[in-house]
């Protein structure tokens, strides 16, 4: 099953950097991300996949710690790189900045959480930030956040990855709406400079909305969207 | 009176210290008439009558009282009243939009001329629907789910 649409990857560095260790600090699952317009649409569709949220969130519980062991598996794999993840970090003050119950509280009633992997560590106030960019690129607070976590770890390189689920439209009246999965991979060195991110989205399935058979089909894609990812980023890792 | 200001001060501060000693993120009622509650196994019940106590949640399934620890839940999903804000901005878009497409057609129409208070008539009529949207959204039921061992932000 391969429905892998694009991979989009931005780096200052178009020539590449030397990286021989990846520590991945955090592997996330965030909201689902519901349309505000149309507004009537958009209403009535996002009823549907708020009624069955919680069971939404339980299938991202479960694959949670799966995605993390798929993402370094494919990393270690197509950049013959070590990739170590929060759980494993030799320094013993890492337990410090674990999350606690695997997940952090959004402003969000039916979509509440942010899934952290086991071990994760949480470098970012989520607030009321929706957009992946917003909170992880363009966020001083961030790099200001990662050179203190490495200073403190002894890491020399910060991985996060970030994925969600988002229903990108709506059909009149919010009869269908189309729905992807997009997983976001941030490299950032020891102080905090962002090295090169990489955006991957599945291609849109239609949904009726309250299937939640269809949220498991863009759930279990990730396994083909992180290896798509991995294979962009190879040409950058010396 | 001073024996009366202590007991005072002594159950103020017992009733501080038992929100302090709070350890989970638990709906702010204490009884709830239907609930879901998903526990750590992934099991999913839909129970009623749902009473919630320090450590354990009290429930009615079929004909039967049954406990459980909330060590062991997951989520507990209950329906709140809170749409107020979704409803003002249905209501003001909604009345903002229908007075536009009214200006509109007014004037294209050679038959009809705009008056000059037609911005303050949309202004009332935009905060009227903002208000009305309001007071409908707050008597709305709306579903919300606390994942009980994450803290709340």
């Amino acid at each position: 099953m391969s429905c892998t649409s694009k991979v989009y990857v931005h780096t200052d560095y178009p020539n590449g950097f030397g990286v021989d260790t990846l520590n991945l600090t955090a592997t996330m699952i965030g909201p689902l991300q519901l349309p505000v317009l149309p507004l009537i649409d958009a209403s009535i569709f996002n009823d549907k996949p708020n009624s069955i949220a919680s069971d939404i969130i339980t299938e991202e519980q479960k694959v949670i710690d799966d995605y993390q062991s798929i993402l370094i598996q494919s990393l270690e794999q197509n950049l013959h790189v070590k990739v170590i993840p929060s759980s494993k970090f030799s320094s013993e003050s890492a337990n410090e900045f674990m999350v606690r119950d695997g997940a952090v509280q959004v402003a969000n009633n039916n979509f509440p959480l942010v899934l952290f992997s086991q071990g994760g560590i949480n470098v970012v106030d989520f607030g009321k930030k929706k957009d992946p960019y917003d909170i992880f690129k363009d966020n001083p607070e961030i790099n200001k956040n990662i050179a203190k976590l490495a200073n403190e770890l002894h890491l020399k390189t910060v991985l996060l990855s970030f994925n969600q689920l988002i229903v990108t439209g709506v059909n009149m009246l919010g009869i269908y709406g189309t729905l992807r999965l997009e997983s976001y991979l941030y490299l950032f060195n020891k102080d905090g400079k962002l090295l090169i991110d990489v955006f991957g989205k599945t291609k849109s399935t239609h949904i009726n909305g309250k299937e939640l058979s269809d949220y498991k089909f863009q759930l279990d894609s990730f396994r083909d969207l992180a290896e798509q990812m991995s294979i962009e980023v190879k040409p950058y890792i010396k | 009176m001073k024996i009366g200001l202590f007991l005072i001060i002594i159950f103020e501060f017992s009733t501080l210290l038992s929100h302090a000693q709070t350890k989970y993120n638990l709906p702010p009622e204490k009884f709830y008439p239907s609930a879901t509650i998903g526990m750590l196994n992934y099991e999913k019940i839909k129970v009623k009558k749902l009473t919630i106590e320090n450590d354990s949640v009290y429930y009615t399934l079929g004909s039967e009282r049954s406990k459980k620890a909330i060590d062991n839940i997951n989520y507990i999903r209950v329906k709140v009243r809170n749409a107020a804000k979704q409803g003002a901005i249905i209501g003001g878009a909604t009345m903002l939009g229908l007075s536009l497409v009214s200006v509109a057609n007014v004037s294209t129409d050679p038959n009809y001329k705009l008056k000059k208070n037609a911005g303050i008539t949309i202004l009332l009529l935009t905060a009227g629907g903002t208000v009305f949207g309001a007071l409908i959204g707050s008597g709305i039921q709306k579903n919300k789910s606390y994942y009980v061992h994450v803290s709340e932000i």
